[in-house]
């Protein structure tokens, strides 16, 4: 049948041809491998031409073809490969490549024409995955000293016109955009390139970057994207045929590369974009194909295809962003209805504190917060125990909830009787410390009780932690070195949230930095910590500005600021408290709210150790204006007992103030006024008056006061 | 005279080697009638002529020799005074046979009678068509369809537009080019013919600009002709193609699988038109027909007019023969969409427009490779189709999938074949593809 048409035309053909075709890509690319020759030395010519040529080598036993390179696609596969390779790897790594390349990326497939991927790249992601710390080794052009690449030091580090002409660290001939874009018009001017895909590759990249909001100049200079738009994607074989499908693919293709630069570890990206462009170059050439002359119903038809496709794709692609954005909402088995069956009054579940899998969730309705949820889980015997608290405001259980167990049918899982769980409401926060003591645990299911127990203690311990959390009203400075001087900020707090930023002094770059303090202060007025996402290009400076931020909300933190601690009225107070070998007794002298002398009046610590140690604490706790100092270690009986007695002589200051303003204090007060019971006791546990003295309530409140006198010397 | 507007078709098209100057300024000579004619009874599009003759049958020139079958169908005249020698079977180009009238040369020189009326009034419609029916008129760039079944529009069909296919984009073919300097008279009273019968108010006559002393010369004689323009068409293949000619003049796009008329065009060939010309006012038969004779294994490139059923050798012969020591292959037609033969005892038939002796070296006969995908065939495919996949589908056997990206859509005219850097014969694929097609739709 075939022969039946040999008579028909044409009967003449063009001159053009397969070698055509390849070798005029190879001497578009002669300009690149000059350059990377001229930046990166001769090694890197050796790397280049041994990929090529071992490409060639290994092809011999699959084609026909008798000149010396073949028909110019395995030299020009090779040569692509070496290209994009690092100036350092070892002399075997391109020659590993080129058999990579034709046999693997090629070959395999059927060779010329019938694989579906990139040879080179194919190459290059082998070798990518399996020698990851060679294949990113990057070293700065002429000198050869090991740095990073402008796409892992942010855009701060090099000028455009560096990435331009290519002076940069990055792989051999990939860094310098001028001379891929002579080749390039050179391949436009001989009509061997359409320039839909480099077009459109670049368009994704930039339609990403701004999505990101990345650099767009950057994004296109840096990272080989301008190589793989003009040489990668451009790949015939592998690359659509129809016009629309070429499109498609190149915005696919460039978006992908930026999608990927930014959430993978990969930060060049294209290797991976062209990789799964190719893999949907067929589908595109399917989906895509032109409508045909004299179509017009086609057309339209086309048209509707088209814009359903393309819907689909954003639609997908805007949910996997959310996805990637946001962690898996809720832990274990807890879910938005367990959250709205609860308190069905709220509109809202705001996260105000998640430690690991345990969540404080704050129920609002219409703002205003009217229930705390605490979801915590713990193990049980088969499974977690999954809890949910339902708390009033006042930190009052109001609920308790178990929403998921696993325990033994007939024992365990009677910690879902309401019997039990009913114990736990009407305790609140105070109540955290004794509720192991307070709760009748199941006979026989002993160890599920305790663990539901365990958990709602847990639950209110992490009330309690956010509860004293809360940043103290004020402003605040931080400050921190940037990339080129100091950046001096200052945040304001009302109501114990972060309201306002100003920078006070800053030297930065500032077309880079001042859009990132922007995202920045507006990130941290969401957050309330200074734990942000970097700015892409303004990586340093991002990291700067987090350092003084957390400078200054660590001010603005109850736990380092004096004043929470020294709320005492000016005067001379005496406290004693055990240290290493006896008693340590010392004055405080308060002055402005502030203790400005400390005066030992007795103690019997080691000489040299333990005696310096006091010293060496007493002058902490002047400098930090605070309790929480460093022990000396070697003798930390004796920094802790300064501590202490420095804590008890501002209790009995305290007291003293509680006193006064309790003009009828109960016999217990009474007692403690005299000094007579409680001096002994106020030494040795000094926390535990204070708590007795201030809330003055059962014999609960001493056990609370035990615990947090632990904690303190703890500290 | 300036070329005001140059204008082509949109998409797809290739730039070839012309190879017109072999020709191109080469006045029409007219070939002497040979020793005999083989006429076949089926050059024309729809079902073969009834011949009326017997053996033995002295015949003039110019005689009706076999009268028109049904509706679709032409009559044939004797090209040459002689006797009936009988019915012959002659090789056609590419597969089959022509069934042809033998005629062997007599000296007697007999003439049908011509009407020797001078050209006045436009004749009546009624008058046009009849008078074009009985001279045999068909298209004679090639196409073959018979021209007073053309000339006749449906019903409810309003015909504004006549093109004359002026646009010549085969190389070699300088036919088209020297009809448009020498016998413009014909061209354009043909035309106003047209025009008539069809009910058009517009006539345009579209010529590529590679045949700038045609179209400067055209526009200042059609200064005369009220109601003819010329068009100037960039030099691009296939500008010549029907649909693409009607793209390129008025941008309008005849809808898949419909004719002309479907966007109120008729177009018609430059020799056509002179063919309507002479029949209708002269009431002159087709007997002859001009052709080019070219290419580089050609001793005398000419442009020649030869009477219908002539044998190739004999033409090749009158042109001088092939040069010397020259290996060539024999192209019925122009080199992209003509046929290459092996047996010059072919007839050449009303639409012949070309015989070209291509040397061995031009001739395209590489070893097909792989496919690369480059896309070349779909960026020059003027029908919008990737005939790589086509043909993908075509080899596989999945003919409707062929089907669903277009093989029937394909109009052939080679681009993407000469383009194709593999070499690969992708419009014989198609032409295989659709005759598969044909005969499972069957």
């Amino acid at each position: 049948m075939a022969n039946l048409f040999r008579s028909s035309g044409p009967h003449i053909e063009s001159p053009e041809t397969i070698e055509t075709n390849m070798w005029s890509v190879v001497i578009a690319l002669i300009p690149a491998l000059i350059a990377g020759v001229y930046f990166f030395g001769l090694y890197a010519l050796y790397l280049v031409l041994a990929s090529a040529l071992s490409a060639v080598v290994f092809e011999k036993p699959f084609v026909k073809n008798t000149a010396a390179l073949g028909d110019g696609s395995a030299f020009l596969a090779g040569l692509l490969l070496g290209l994009t390779l690092p100036p350092t790897v070892p002399w075997w790594l391109p020659i590993l490549g080129g058999f990579l390349t034709v046999v693997i990326g090629k070959h395999l497939f059927g060779g010329l024409g019938s694989n579906i991927f990139n040879p080179a790249l194919v190459a290059r992601a082998i070798l990518l995955l399996s020698y990851p710390a060679l294949m990113i080794e990057w070293v700065s052009p002429l000198d050869g000293v090991s740095t990073a690449t402008p796409l892992q030091l942010g855009t701060d580090a090099f000028s455009y016109s560096e990435l331009i002409i290519g002076n940069i660290p990055g792989s051999i001939g990939e860094t310098s955009v001028i001379a891929l874009l002579i080749g390039g018009v050179y391949l436009y001017l001989r009509d061997y390139i359409d320039l839909k895909i480099p077009l459109s590759f670049t368009a994704g990249a930039v339609g990403a970057a701004l999505i990101f909001g990345q650099d767009p100049v950057f994004t296109i200079l840096s990272g080989g994207l301008i190589f793989a738009a003009i040489y990668m994607a451009t790949d015939m074989v592998t690359s659509p045929v129809a016009k629309w499908a070429k499109i498609i693919y190149g915005l696919l293709g460039g978006f992908l590369t930026i999608f990927i630069r930014r959430y993978t570890p990969y930060p060049e990206g294209v290797t991976f974009a062209i990789l799964i462009i190719n893999g949907a170059s067929y589908f595109l050439d399917n989906a895509f194909e032109t409508a045909h002359f004299g179509e017009v119903e086609f057309v339209r038809k086309k048209v509707a295809h088209f814009s359903a496709v393309i819907t689909a794709a954003v639609l997908i692609l805007l949910v996997g962003m959310t996805l990637i954005d946001e962690e898996a909402p809720y832990p274990g088995n807890l879910s938005y209805s367990h959250l709205n069956q609860s308190v069905p009054a709220a509109d809202d579940f705001e996260i105000i504190e998640r430690d690991e899998d345990d969540i404080l969730f704050a129920a609002r309705a219409e703002a205003e917060t009217i229930k705390d949820l605490i979801y915590i889980s713990r193990n049980g015997f088969e499974a977690p125990i999954e809890v949910l608290l339902i708390l009033e405001p006042d930190g009052n259980i109001e609920n308790i909830k178990i929403i998921n167990q696993s325990e033994s049918p007939t024992l365990g899982a009677r910690i879902k009787d309401q019997d039990f769980l009913n114990q736990f409401r009407e305790f609140t926060t105070a109540d955290a410390e004794q509720i192991m003591a307070e709760t009748d645990l199941i006979s026989g299911a002993t160890y599920s009780s305790q663990t539901v127990v365990r958990a709602v203690q847990a639950g209110l311990r992490l009330l309690i932690a956010e509860q004293e959390t809360g940043l103290q009203d004020g402003v605040y400075q931080g400050q921190a070195e940037g990339v080129q001087g100091d950046i001096v900020l200052e945040i304001t707090v009302e109501n114990g949230d972060i309201v306002d930023l100003e920078i006070l002094a800053e030297q930065e770059t500032e077309h880079l930095a001042q859009p990132a303090y922007e995202e920045l202060e507006e990130q941290l007025l969401a957050e309330q910590s200074a734990d942000l996402d970097t700015v892409a290009g303004a990586t340093y400076t991002s990291e700067a500005f987090m350092e003084a931020v957390e400078e200054a909300i660590a001010k603005a933190s109850p736990d380092s600021d004096s004043e929470s601690d020294f709320e005492i009225e000016d005067g001379v107070y005496q406290g004693s408290a055990e240290g290493h070998a006896g008693p340590i007794e010392l004055e405080v002298v308060v002055e402005a709210g502030e203790i400005t002398e400390i005066e030992v009046l007795s103690e019997n610590e080691t000489p040299n150790l333990g005696d310096d140690a006091v010293e060496a604490t007493k002058t902490a706790i002047i400098e930090n204006q605070s309790l929480e100092v460093d022990t000396v270690s070697g003798a930390t009986n004796s920094s802790v007992g300064t501590v202490n007695a420095v804590e008890n002589a501002l209790d009995s200051e305290a007291e003293a103030a509680s006193d006064q303003s309790q003009t009828e204090a109960s016999d217990a007060d009474s007692a403690a006024e005299n000094g007579e019971e409680t001096d002994t006791d106020s030494s040795a546990t000094p926390a535990e008056e204070s708590e007795e003295e201030s809330t003055a309530d059962s014999d609960l409140e001493t056990e609370i006061a035990e615990d947090t006198a632990e904690g303190g010397s703890n500290g | 005279m300036a070329i005001k507007e140059v204008k082509k078709f949109p998409i797809g098209g290739i730039q070839l080697p012309e190879k017109k100057g072999l020709t191109s300024d080469q006045a029409i000579k007219v070939m002497p009638e040979p020793a005999e004619v083989a006429i076949p009874l089926s050059q024309h599009i729809g079902a073969p002529a009834e011949p009326i003759v017997k053996v033995g049958d002295r015949v003039k020139k110019g005689e009706c020799i076999a009268e028109l079958q049904g509706k679709i169908s032409a009559r044939i005249h004797s090209s040459i005074s002689g006797i009936v020698e009988g019915i012959v079977e002659r090789k056609k180009p590419g597969q089959g046979t022509y069934s042809c009238i033998l005629i062997k040369k007599d000296d007697l020189e007999l003439k049908a009678e011509a009407q020797k009326s001078a050209r006045g009034a436009l004749p009546e419609i009624e008058t046009i068509r009849k008078r074009v029916k009985a001279a045999g008129v068909i298209g004679m760039g090639g196409a073959g369809f018979p021209t007073h079944v053309k000339l006749e529009p449906p019903a409810g069909i309003k015909i504004d537009t006549v093109i004359i296919n002026g646009a010549e984009c085969e190389p070699f073919l300088t036919v088209d080019h020297r009809l448009l300097l020498e016998e413009y008279l014909d061209l354009f009273r043909g035309l106003e013919l047209i025009k008539k019968a069809v009910g058009a108010e517009k006539g345009i006559v579209a010529i590529e600009v590679n045949k700038k002393d045609a179209i400067e010369k055209l526009q200042q004689k059609a200064a005369d002709w009220p109601g003819i323009e010329i068009q100037a068409l960039d030099t691009r293949y296939p500008h010549g193609a029907e649909k693409h000619l009607i793209k390129a003049v008025l941008n309008r796009e005849v809808p898949k699988g419909e004719l002309p008329i479907a966007v109120n065009v008729v177009v018609n060939n430059v020799q056509t038109a002179v063919k309507i010309a002479r029949a209708v006012d002269f009431e002159e038969a087709v007997t002859d027909r001009v052709l080019t004779v070219s290419g580089e294994a050609l001793t005398t490139p000419s442009n020649v007019k030869v009477p219908i059923g002539t044998s190739i050798k004999d033409v090749i012969k009158f042109c001088g023969g092939p040069k010397d020591q020259q290996d060539y292959q024999i192209i019925v037609g122009g080199p992209m969409t003509g046929i290459n033969i092996d047996d010059e005892s072919m007839p050449v038939v009303k639409g012949t427009s070309g015989i070209v002796l291509i040397t061995a070296a031009e001739y395209a006969d590489s070893e097909t490779r792989a496919c690369i995908r480059c896309g070349k065939c779909s960026e020059v495919c003027p029908m919008y189709l990737a005939s790589n996949r086509i043909c993908a589908f075509v080899n596989n056997g999945l003919l409707e999938r062929a089907d669903d990206v277009g093989l029937k859509d394909c109009i052939e005219c080679g681009a993407c074949a000469y383009i194709c850097p593999s070499k690969r014969p992708l419009v014989r694929w198609i032409k295989r593809g659709k005759a598969e097609l044909r005969a499972v739709e069957k």
